[in-house]
């Protein structure tokens, strides 16, 4: 079976395809574009396996053969779902796949921020031993402290499940109805996501980009925080207005954030995060371990493997293809 | 009432001092004896509240009225406690009065090293996208992973309670037998300190420092550990043989270590662990938190008051008086 991989900068990749695929590594040139060879190269493909690459129009277009579209991850705004599915091609995720693992990059945002962890290690390094202390003016405990999680899907829910652990009252917001036994288990309330933003010691965002949730972290939201608050997002860029997020934080309106997900990614030089005040920053890696690498390429793979080989419905179908 | 605040003048504890109550500051010198001048300072006092100052026998003679000891803190190891016992004072600590932020701080100590974010943040700064993201292939997740704690009270079992949510097993170490209650939330398993740091892939210590304690985890057991694993300590300098932590990580025999308590502090220029490989190093903050920082202070000074207004006897009496 052939699979085009449209993937960028994971030159690691290459050594991980199965055996029992013969395998294309393709990128988009600027634009989101596929050159001609890169069209040529997906005629007989079966599968496309994705990373971030765009899947659209022209490039189903050029894929006479193919059967499944495959995230090699959760989130999949870079598929044109409509143009697939009007070629009754599957376009699938893989649900639930890195999950943990996104909820304890999560986490460690939250302890490093909150706690000054990076700050302190290098002030330390540094000969500041004393000033190092005061760094510590603002730092609470998570016992007994709210926590606000908007999107309480496999992320949002793993990540309350541990925050839980540490003391804190969960407070979530969700645009769908949420199983009850969870709730339950959590002992968690409903919230507006205004009252989230006024009441919330700790907020995570852990919800898809859409229409709904671009720039649901702007200037007016950032205001209604405390002085206090840490914020952190794992899930989506475009879901934080950067500039306002930057200017949040400077200001001391809120006190420090993380930020794992980027409105461009790679990100850009002139990010203004890059000059925020009380920010940790990494790139993109929440659900990106050695296991959850791992475990996201079996998952993709035996899907597509299901559809390809053995002519079976795929699993994670997300634009209504059956 | 008449209270010696016994700590170098810190912006930290100056401004928790009720200022209601008559009291004086009072710091040794470098070589940890104090002068005629602090001495005659404490003539008339009723109690000390200790912050990081050594209370010895020079000290307690010159406290004529002194009836209580009290530590700002949790660990006690800088109080003479048979010189404070032959004289009829009870040294007290504020047990557990940190363990939520002991816990917080050692556990985001563990993901900061698991996820080496140190490297992932500095390299995602530096522009290299690509690189920062293969910092992963060095990364790991703790769930699934063992996690060993060496001393299992108020602070260790804080610990385990977040291990255990993040889906890691517990094993643990302590002299004391431990309520089987204690441990049923997380089904910690008791294993001899050997087995411990031979089988666990993360190592975090909790213990007091004491004459057991000091030097514990030497180069023995540290080369039980495994390559992969990583070590933890937030409880006192001088449990950790800190030549031999740096001599074991820049030999790969371990992957990482988080300290936050140091043989000295301030850290001198010369610890060794300042040139280790893959450390995290912060400055005995892991206690500290807006809320511990205040709880200190009134649990302190409420014991002090249940023995100096009240005649009560203390609570958290730690030297048997």
């Amino acid at each position: 079976m052939k699979i085009a991989y449209l993937v960028k900068a994971r030159p690691d990749l290459k050594a991980r395809i199965p055996p029992d695929v013969e395998g294309v590594v393709l990128e988009a040139g600027p634009g989101g574009v596929y050159s001609q060879d890169a069209l040529a190269q997906v005629a007989d493909a079966d599968a496309f396996v994705v990373s971030m690459e765009p899947v659209n129009e022209p490039l189903l277009a050029a894929a006479k053969q193919l059967k499944i579209v495959q995230r090699l991850g959760v989130g999949y705004e870079t598929l044109d779902l409509k143009a697939a599915a009007k070629r009754g091609i599957p376009c699938c995720n893989v649900e639930g796949v890195n999950k943990e693992a996104v909820a304890e990059h999560g986490m460690t945002l939250i302890l490093a921020v909150n706690r000054h962890l990076l700050d302190a290690d290098r002030m330390v390094r540094e000969g500041q031993w004393g000033d190092s202390r005061l760094l510590m003016k603002t730092t609470f405990e998570m016992d007994g402290k709210t926590m606000g999680i908007i999107g309480l899907g496999n992320t949002g829910s793993s990540l309350a499940r541990r925050c839980k652990a540490f003391g804190m009252r969960i407070v979530y917001n969700d645009v769908r109805p949420i199983d009850p036994a969870l709730i339950a288990e959590l002992d968690a309330t409903f919230l507006p996501k205004e009252e989230i933003f006024r009441q919330a010691d700790v907020i995570s965002v852990n919800t898809d980009l859409n229409e709904t949730t671009r720039n649901m972290i702007n200037a007016e939201t950032l205001s209604m925080m405390r002085p206090h608050t840490v914020f952190v997002c794992c899930a989506r860029g475009g879901i934080v207005d950067e500039p306002a997020l930057r200017d949040a934080l400077n200001a001391g309106r809120i006190a420090g954030a993380g930020i794992d997900v980027f409105e461009t990614e790679p990100i850009l030089k002139d990010n203004p995060l890059f000059s925020a005040k009380n920010i940790v920053l990494t790139s993109h890696v929440a659900g990106v371990t050695e296991e959850t690498t791992q475990r996201t390429f079996e998952w993709a793979h035996e899907n597509v493997r299901r559809v390809v080989l053995r002519g079976e419905k795929p699993c994670w179908v997300r634009n209504g293809v059956n | 009432m008449k209270i010696a605040y016994l700590s170098k003048a810190r912006p930290e504890l100056l401004g928790r001092i009720d200022p209601s109550i008559p009291h004086v500051l009072v710091a040794a010198g470098p070589d940890g004896r104090y002068s005629a001048e602090e001495l005659a300072k404490v003539a008339d006092v009723d109690a000390f509240l200790v912050s990081a100052e050594p209370v010895h026998e020079q000290i307690l003679a010159a406290a004529k009225k002194l009836k209580i000891v009290q530590r700002l803190g949790v660990g006690y190891d800088s109080l003479d406690l048979e010189a404070a016992k032959k004289r009829g004072i009870p040294c007290c600590n504020v047990a557990g009065v940190n363990k939520e932020a002991v816990a917080d701080h050692t556990f985001g100590m563990m993901l900061a090293l698991a996820k080496n974010l140190k490297e992932a943040e500095r390299l995602t700064r530096a522009g290299t996208w690509a690189e920062a993201r293969l910092v992963t292939k060095r990364s790991f997740e703790l769930k699934g992973k063992t996690l060993g704690i060496v001393g299992f009270g108020a602070i260790g079992a804080s610990l385990a309670r977040r291990g255990h949510a993040f889906e890691m097993p517990i094993v643990y170490n302590d002299i004391r037998p431990i309520d089987p209650k204690e441990l049923a939330p997380t089904g910690a398993r008791f294993l001899e300190k050997p087995d411990l740091f031979r089988t666990a892939d993360i190592v975090s210590i909790h213990t007091t420092l004491n004459p057991t304690t000091r030097g514990m985890v030497d180069a023995k057991l540290i080369g039980l550990m495994k390559p992969t694993a990583l070590l933890f300590c937030a409880a006192r300098g001088g449990i950790v043989d800190e030549a031999a932590l740096r001599d074991a990580l820049d030999a790969d025999r371990i992957a990482g270590a988080g300290i936050d308590v140091f043989s000295h502090e301030p850290i001198p220029p010369d610890n060794p662990l300042l040139s280790a490989k893959n450390t995290l190093l912060t400055s005995h903050l892991a206690g500290h938190s807006m809320e511990s920082m205040k709880r200190s202070m009134t649990w302190a000074l409420e014991n002090v008051r249940r023995v100096v207004e009240r005649g009560e006897r203390p609570n958290f009496i730690v030297n048997g008086v």
